[in-house]
Parts: structure tokens; sequence; C-alpha cells
């Protein structure tokens, strides 16, 4: 359960994987994924939601405070295998677009 | 044999019969009956029960030898010898004698070492046919309970097992153990949203030992399909039984996948299997399933990984998955069938691939003895209707039931406070699919009512990340200082027509809702939590003093 992080050999992409609830109390783990040195020298974020059971509105917030931080950056997000609740949210709070969810 | 020997002496002439008898009681202690012609020495058999019978041969009326060969008929398994006391000196009317039955002799005038030593061995040899008859008797026996044992198993496997979901159209599989019972796993079942779950395994050894595994897997897989439960969830729990349940030596290889074909979505957690492979409506072969994990028994809970593999499956495409069976059968030569092979007869069979694989494998195996357990499984990726939800035709019948939970400060000062309401709530049958959706209903629930209506926290605050944790860190001291706050919680299930809610009203111990009721732009770090709630439920509303919030939820 929580935050895994994985580097591509050309360290131009960086996977964040979540797995179990996506919810408040993986901050400090969500956080720590993406304030690094990895990430700083990364091309593209990518969050992988395949392990992810369910997502509510405080990981979505959690979202768009990364999405803010990288846009700085000109680094791009995408949001990969979304089950299909998970997907449900992100269309029904208008975030999908935001984030290019798959 | 307890009881005394006991010899039959039948001879026509009195004397003779007598030096026998004398000559026996000074060499043994047996008991002694006597018969002066063949019908005698008969009745004598039957009504005596002798352990040997010394057989003049040559008496009027019955004699020796048609004697012999009437007692011989009644002896059956038994073995009760006939020494034959004869004067005939010519090899050929000894042997005429002795092929009516009789098993030695002794010729007339006698030497007694030679008597003595002939009726010695004749009883042993008794002794041992009895012992022989005894053994095979109680072997038999004991084969006649286990095979009424093994018909038992086999009648408890078959009820435990076969529930799976074999609709030709979807799953074409073919499955051969070396021994009545398969150590190979294969389950196949719909999920309540329509999507196909499927289990394909693989126990170490075979037979007896190997199947007793298949059992507590069938009982979980089955269980947890009909709730739809996750893959990644199913996995953890085969885990978690077979490592409590199995031998240090024994284990899982399995693959647990769901083929959600409205999505065109696989999810797949495997370990130890040989590759999957995922072909597109045009027969192209698309994807590998490579195994990722160890296999299941051998870790414990909390090491356990349940990531899974997302796959993209066409309609019309097909995912084709075998035991080591397969790939590891060998021919006469001792070579392998092997990966390569299979993988190659896959891509170049076309639509027929699956049964050009079983008889390619038939072909160079020949006449060698299967050595190990094989499956072979082709999945369709196949829209199907959809199905009825389970509970619809129960809608009419079902009881309107409603819970009360309430939490207090302390409860909110715990670190899952809500997980314990799950439990309750997900130990209801009619929630219990549906308790994705829930868990983020009453999480936002909960958090609006903790965070707005109790402690007053501005969300705006939540708007960068450092501010998130400065957030985060305030409502946690709050939450520590509380005194006398609660939320309650009501939870009603009602039926309207054919239709059936959970009805959600919250209080809450803070300054309520008093036209709370915004739209939310998506650039705010708050207030999406209503927008979840009021896109989830038919109905969502405060009641007139904004004490209480209501939620209903179509199930």
């Amino acid at each position: 359960m929580g935050v895994h992080t994985n580097i591509s050999d050309d360290k131009s992409t960086v996977t964040i994987f979540i797995e179990g609830d996506f919810n408040f109390s993986l901050l400090s783990d969500f956080k720590n994924s993406y304030n690094n040195n990895d990430v700083v020298t990364a091309k593209k974020i990518i969050i992988d939601l395949s392990g992810t059971l369910t997502i509510d509105s405080s990981a979505l917030g959690m979202l768009l405070v990364l999405q803010r931080d990288m846009e700085k950056t000109g680094k791009a997000i995408n949001v990969v295998n979304c089950n299909s609740l998970v997907r449900r949210i992100f269309a029904m709070t208008n975030l999908d677009r935001m984030f290019n969810v798959e | 044999m307890s009881e005394r020997i006991k010899i039959l002496i039948v001879d026509d002439i009195e004397t003779n019969r007598s030096l026998i008898r004398q000559t026996l009681n000074a060499l043994y202690d047996f008991d002694i009956v006597e018969a002066s012609d063949g019908e005698e020495a008969v009745e004598q058999f039957e009504t005596e029960n002798p352990d040997l019978i010394l057989m003049d041969i040559m008496m009027p009326g019955v004699d020796g030898c048609k004697a012999t060969t009437l007692i011989k008929e009644k002896t059956g398994d038994d073995y009760t010898p006939i020494i034959f006391l004869t004067a005939l000196n010519s090899d050929d009317s000894l042997v005429t004698a002795l092929s009516s039955g009789g098993d030695d002799f002794v010729s007339k005038p006698y030497n007694i070492g030679i008597l003595q030593s002939k009726i010695n061995v004749h009883l042993k040899i008794r002794e041992l046919t009895t012992q022989l008859n005894s053994k095979n008797n109680m072997l038999s026996r004991f084969n006649t309970r286990l095979i009424q044992e093994q018909e038992l198993i086999e009648y408890f496997f078959e009820n435990a097992i076969k529930q799976s979901f074999l609709d030709k159209k979807i799953v074409n599989y073919h499955m051969s153990s070396i021994s009545v019972f398969n150590g190979d796993v294969m389950f196949v079942q719909r999920g309540p949203k329509g999507s196909i779950y499927v289990i394909v395994g693989d126990f170490t050894g075979h037979g007896l030992t190997a199947a007793m595994g298949t059992l507590p897997v069938a009982m979980i897989f089955f269980t947890m399909v009909e709730k739809g439960a996750a893959v990644g969830e199913i996995a953890r729990e085969i885990n978690k039984q077979l490592f409590k349940l199995l031998p240090y030596n024994m284990f899982l290889v399995a693959s647990i996948l769901e083929l959600n074909s409205r999505e065109e979505m696989l999810t797949v957690w495997t370990s130890g299997m040989p590759d999957g492979y995922i072909f597109n409506g045009g027969n192209q072969l698309t994807d590998t399933i490579y195994s990722q994990h160890m296999p299941l028994g051998i870790i414990d809970n909390n090491d356990f990984d349940s990531i899974v593999q997302v796959y993209h499956v066409e309609e019309g495409g097909k995912v084709y998955l075998c035991s080591d069976g397969v790939v590891e059968a060998r021919n006469v030569s001792g070579e392998m069938f092997g990966e390569e092979r299979y993988k190659d007869t896959l891509v170049d069979g076309g639509d027929h691939r699956f049964n050009k694989i079983l008889d390619d494998l038939k072909l160079f195996v020949t006449d060698v003895e299967q050595s190990d357990d094989i499956t072979l499984v082709e999945l369709n990726c196949l829209k199907l209707p959809e199905l009825p939800p389970p509970e619809t035709k129960a809608i009419s019948d079902a009881l309107q039931w409603s819970i009360s939970i309430s939490l207090s400060a302390t409860d909110m000062r715990k670190q899952n406070p809500i997980s314990k309401l799950f439990d309750i709530l997900n130990s209801l049958p009619s929630v219990y699919v549906y308790r994705d959706v829930l868990h983020i209903l009453i999480s936002e629930i909960y958090n609006n009512s903790l965070d707005h209506s109790i402690l007053n926290l501005d969300s705006a605050i939540k708007s960068s990340s450092e501010d998130m944790s400065e957030y985060y860190k305030l409502r946690d001291e709050q939450i520590k200082n509380l005194e006398n706050a609660f939320i309650d919680f009501n939870f009603s299930f009602l039926t309207k027509q054919d239709d059936a809610y959970l009805k959600i009203e919250v209080k809450d111990s803070g300054r309520g809702y008093q036209g709370k009721e915004q739209e939310f732009s998506a650039e705010l770090f708050s207030g999406r939590g209503l927008d979840i709630i009021k896109n989830f439920c038919e109905e969502m509303s405060f009641s007139e003093d904004g004490s209480v919030f209501t939620v209903l939820y179509r199930l």
C-alpha cells in the first residue's frame, strides 16, 4: 500500500504508482515522491493508478498541487490506468482533461 | 490356529490305521480321527475339519483318489494337505494318483522320519496359506474402503469447484491431469458488473496432495468474484490463506485476470506462469504477459505485492494462458516442447491456434507418458449483454433497515476513524457491491462535516503543497483538542417500486450548513467533495435549520 516511484533508464520519465486508497493519508509520501532531484531532470511525470482502488477530493487536491508545481518547470503530467470508478471521479469533477486521463 | 492340530487317517484296514495312529501319538500331541473308506473320508472332512489327511489309495468303493478329488473340490482357497499312503511303486501310477489332487505321498512300508518331515512341511504350508488368505482379505476390505473414500473426495471436489462459467463463446479450455486429482487450477466466473474473472494456476506437485490446495482457492475466488473484488485483492487473499494452510514447500503459481470487454481492459496479477499472450481481432500478437511476482503461499501478507498490470484488449481479441505442463512436455528424445515453439505455434496458428497447439503437442509427445498436469486456456474478448444486477429479483422482498453510527471526538482522533463504519456497512450484502463508491461518498461527507462544520477550517488554505501540509497539521492539532464533538450517521435501506436506495443522513455538532450550495470552480482546492457527492447521489438536501445533511444513493 502506498506510493512507489519508478524512473526510466534515460531519466526522462518518472512514474509514480499509487496503491490502495488515494487520500490525504498519502500526503507526505506523495510529496516526497516528486520533491527530489530525479523529478527535476525528468520531462514527463506519469501517475499510474492501476493499483488504486478509490480516490477522494483530498487526493484530487494533491494532484492539482503537483500539477501547479510542475507547470512552473514545463513538465507534463499524465494520469494512466484508472479503473472505471476513478475515471468517473475525474470526469465528474472536470479534472479529466486537466490531467490527460487515459 | 489356536486349536489342536487334527489329523484324519483314511485306510480300509484297521491294523494299518492303528499303526499310523500309534506312530503319530509317539511323535506329536495331535487329535486323530479316522475313516475306513472314501465316502467316510469325505464325511469326516466335513464334520471334523482336519488340518491334514493321510489317505490310503487302494480302497473298495470310493477309493483314495476319488475321495481326494471330492475333498479338494470343497477346500477352495484353504490348503488342506492330503498325503497318500501307498504301496504303488510305479512312477506312472503315482503321477496318476497325485493328479487326482493329492499333495504328496509316502510309500509303504513307511520310513517314520520321512513321514514326519512331510507332515511338518505340509502343516507349515497350511499355516502360511492361512496367514496369506487373511492378509488378502484385509487388503481387499481396505481397498474397498479406499475406493469409497476417493469417490467421496471426488464428489466434494466437484461441488466445490464446478462453479465455473464456461460459455464456449467466451472461454475455450483444455485440462488433462496425470492422476484422478488435478494439481492445476482453472476457474472462470462473471463479476457483478459483467467482467470475466479467470484464475489459471499450478500447485507444486500433483495428485491428491496438490489438489487439496484447489479447495481454498476455489472458495476464495468464487466468493470474491461474486462481490466484484479487484484482482489484486483476490491475489492478496489467496496468498494469505495459502500461506497459513500450506506446508512451507508448497505454493501456487498463478495468473489472476479480469477481462472487462466493455472497457477493452485486461487487469492481471501473475506469478511464475509461462508467458501469456494477447492477440487483437486481426490475429496479431499485441502483448506478452510476463510474470511479475512471487508465487502464492510463500510470502507473509505484509510483504505481499498486489500491484497489477493493465493491458488493452480489443473487442474480438484473444488472451492465451497455459500451465507449465504444456511448455515442459517432453518427447521421446527428452526435448521440451518449449516456450519458443509454444509462442510460434500461437502466432502461426491464426484463428485455429488453440486446436493447433493441442494437435502439435500431441504429435510432439507421441507415446511418451504425460508427466505433469496440462492446462491451456483461450479467452475471447466479446461484449456480453449486461447481466441484470444480482439483487433485482430480491428487491421487493428485501427488508428495509436502518443503522445509526455516532462518531465522538475520541473516534475522530483515531488513525482511520471511518474504517470501522465501513466494516459495518460492508457486511451488508445489498451494500457490499457498491462499497467503492460508498467509501468515497462517506469519506467526502465525513471530511466535509469535520473540516467545515465542526472545525471551521478554510479550504482555500489548501492551495499549495506547503500550505496543504500546514492545513493538515492544523487540522490534526484541532482534532486533538476537540471535546464534545460528534458526527451522527444514519443509514437506511429503502425500496421504492423496483429500485433500492441507501439514504445517508448526517448531523454534527458543528455550525451546520447554512446556504452552502455554492458552485465551485476547478481552480479552488475545495468543494470538489461536494461535486462528487452531488454527482453520485440522486438527491442531496439540507434540513431547514441546516443541521442535517441528507443524500440519497441509488443502489
